[in-house]
């Protein structure tokens, strides 16, 4: 990985542009903080870092997960119960970051849990641990300036502007003033949402999704991905051929899920064996030369 | 004694009748929320992106339909003709002679097509939908009132229904479950979380993102996010403006206080907001004590919880320090709700309204102690409200007045509490 010694920039952005400029789209997996464990959650980021993500996206685990589908609001739940605490998510990204792993890193966090933990204290322990950015699944253009304006503050005072992206989600039912307000101030990446629903894995890239990457496009220059839906390596690469990178989610925890419950003592090696695989696979329909990822 | 109360019972049905201002009338309320939807600090629109342009079209056509006098005169035709508005506004002789102190009158929206007031918004709800185009209409319920009041509007106006509840609620509340059904509703049990309201609202709103494009998200509480804490407030509000004129025909003067139970905080918002100008009249709302405050098995959320977002809304909120939120109980499924709407929140900082609490067992007495007074059956929510009232008219002059929102009739209780009640209520039942 390159090292950036520039901190003005997103990081994301640096990161996802340079693979473009390789041929390669980005990866961007999902997976709970705390589920089934905070040591599993260490290991399953490093585990995706060492298959090809280029940047994970870590949830952290909220009691009533409105924008997320059945697999990942069950895995939310269970990590809850595992006594999970939104400090460990910060004590489980310190750990990666102290083994060398330097790939971006976004939180997905739920509003209320940013706001119980105090706002300015969850974004300087972001910029403590080095989180790249943030994913607010239930914070509009309409409240945004609620996190914008005291991230640009705490940055800003650490002399660190830009180090964390708030990321601009957009949806099929944006029209175009609606993208453009949304898009206005974003950075790190586009999160593309590839249909109207929640999380989950569905058979088809929704049709919609092609017209609004395409409206977004036309807008900004920040790299476009697109998310909910993607499951397997073909739509993988479907979405890849579309926009700049690609998030799963799903399908990842629910990998983790099969190999936890069904593996008994096992189950956590199994699952980070068959977490790791599976980012392979669609990290390799991310690449021009396929080979390029299995040789990482 | 009798012919008095006859006298009395003449007066209310009258003054129910009279003035075409009384009518169901409708005049909207003068409380604007702002753009974004905040009531105070309260509100907003916590939610995914993908029902924030939905949100917006409600928001634009309910600005619009609102002043549009053929909206008005539909709303008009439905809630006088099909729903039975006015309700009347009843002088409890009985209870009152009880308490020994003021006089305390219901606002029987018990009486509603339906039996409560979730009629009001449902119709309401239903004519904005038509009128979007929208085929299909989805609503969270917890006691199942509001379920079946919008099951009762789908089927009136021939529009596709699904309700989301809770499993913990479909249990203890079959008979509502039974009329959704049998008014051609499909209800989906919600077993995530804690099976409650909560939930089923959790459900609703991931339904909504989903089929946004053809359907109506009918919220039956004066939560959730803006436009709807003020929708719902603007078709409950008619309790109120009735329920002021009656009191002003049949008393010559406004009540001392105005008291009526909140989950979410629908029927209590509506009794209230015409009564907010008139500063000498007290707004209590009273909240689900379950078990105690103490307990922590309680949906108190004025009086025991602390502001967190929750269904789009800043509110005042059941949740621990990292923002989960924590079970809730109350004997009433209507009041398990972890939130409160953001305009109760801001009439409890702006100290316009007092919220309190009353327990399980204080309102199961005051839902046997009605019943056995007054021959009326109260919701086990109502029945919160009527037990702060007996508990404070105890204390007030005799010519002091309190009007309680009786915000729903009991029926659906009842095998309930025979259920889960010590054998004393059984005894009395057989």
């Amino acid at each position: 990985m390159k090292t950036r010694l520039q901190l003005t920039r997103s990081r994301i952005e640096e990161h996802i542009r340079a693979g473009l400029q390789n041929g390669e789209k980005a990866l961007i997996t999902f997976v709970t903080a705390g589920y089934p464990s905070v040591d599993f959650t260490v290991e399953v980021i490093k585990r995706m870092f060492d298959a090809g993500s280029d940047v994970v996206e870590l949830g952290v685990p909220f009691s009533d997960p409105l924008a997320d589908g059945p697999v990942i609001q069950n895995a939310n739940t269970q990590a809850i119960l595992s006594g999970m605490k939104t400090r460990d998510v910060f004590e489980a990204v310190s750990r990666v970051r102290s083994e060398g792993y330097s790939n971006p890193l976004v939180l997905l966090v739920y509003i209320n849990t940013l706001y119980r933990y105090g706002i300015d204290r969850f974004l300087e322990d972001c910029l403590r641990v080095g989180i790249d950015g943030l994913v607010v699944p239930d914070l509009p253009v309409e409240e945004r300036h609620l996190i914008q304006d005291p991230l640009e503050r705490i940055t800003s005072a650490a002399k660190r502007p830009g180090a964390i992206s708030l990321i601009p989600m957009v949806s099929p039912t944006c029209d175009d003033r609606r993208v453009e307000a949304i898009l206005k101030g974003g950075s790190g990446f586009v999160y593309c949402v590839s249909t109207t629903g929640v999380t989950g894995v569905r058979a088809e890239l929704p049709a919609e999704v092609t017209d609004l990457v395409g409206r977004v496009r036309a807008r900004t220059d920040i790299p476009v991905a697109v998310g909910f839906g993607v499951g397997d390596p073909l739509t993988a690469a479907k979405a890849g051929a579309l926009a700049d990178a690609v998030i799963v989610g799903s399908v990842i925890v629910s990998t983790i899920s099969d190999k936890v419950c069904k593996g008994g003592n096992g189950g956590e090696r199994e699952a980070l064996e068959a977490v790791g695989a599976l980012v392979s696979s669609l990290k390799a329909q991310l690449v021009a030369r396929p080979d390029v990822a299995h040789s990482k | 004694m009798n012919s008095g109360r006859e006298a009395e019972v003449r007066a209310t049905a009258t003054g129910a009748v009279r003035g075409p201002e009384m009518g169901a009338g409708f005049a909207w309320g003068n409380s604007e929320p702002t753009e974004t939807g905040r009531f105070g600090e309260y509100g907003g629109m916590f939610v995914p992106e993908t029902v924030i342009p939905a949100l917006h079209e409600l928001i634009e056509a309910f600005g619009r339909l609102k002043d549009d006098p053929s909206f008005v005169a539909e709303l008009d035709h439905y809630l006088t003709t099909y729903c039975g508005r006015p309700t009347p506004l009843y002088f409890a002789e009985r209870l009152t002679a009880e308490c020994g102190g003021a006089r305390i009158y219901l606002k029987r929206e018990d009486l509603n097509h339906t039996g409560a007031h979730k009629i009001n918004n449902a119709i309401g709800q239903m004519l904005i939908a038509r009128r979007l185009g929208k085929s299909r209409v989805i609503a969270e319920t917890g006691a199942g009132q509001h379920g079946v009041a919008v099951a009762t509007a789908a089927a009136l106006f021939g529009i596709e229904c699904c309700i989301y509840m809770g499993a913990e609620d479909i249990k203890r509340q079959s008979l509502n479950v039974y009329r959704m059904k049998l008014l051609g509703a499909e209800v989906r049990s919600v077993s995530s979380g804690t099976s409650t309201l909560k939930d089923a609202m959790n459900e609703a709103i991931r339904d909504w993102v989903t089929n946004v494009r053809n359907t109506h998200y009918a919220v039956g509480s004066a939560a959730g996010p803006h436009p709807y804490p003020l929708i719902v407030r603007e078709f409950q509000s008619v309790i109120g403006r009735e329920a002021r004129q009656q009191i002003l025909d049949q008393e010559k003067r406004l009540p001392d206080a105005v008291v009526a139970c909140v989950g979410g905080g629908s029927n209590a918002i509506g009794a209230f907001h015409a009564f907010i100008p008139d500063k000498d009249v007290q707004l209590i709302g009273v909240e689900a004590g379950g078990l105690g405050l103490a307990t922590n098995k309680h949906a108190a959320s004025i009086s025991g919880g602390t502001k967190g977002i929750l269904h789009g809304s800043f509110q005042y909120l059941l949740c621990d320090e990292d923002g989960q939120i924590t079970g809730t109980h109350s004997i009433a499924a209507g009041l398990d709700y972890p939130g409160v709407g953001p305009e109760h929140c801001m009439l409890h900082d702006t100290g316009r309204a007092k919220y309190v609490a009353v327990t399980d067992d204080e309102a199961v007495s005051a839902f046997r102690t009605l019943s056995r007074l007054e021959g009326i059956i109260p919701a086990l929510e109502s029945s919160h409200a009527v037990s702060y009232a007996v508990k404070m008219a105890q204390s007030m002059p005799k010519e002091s007045i309190v009007i309680v929102n009786l915000s729903g009739r009991g029926d659906k209780d009842v095998q309930d509490i025979i259920r889960s009640q010590d054998s004393k209520i059984g005894e009395m039942t057989v």
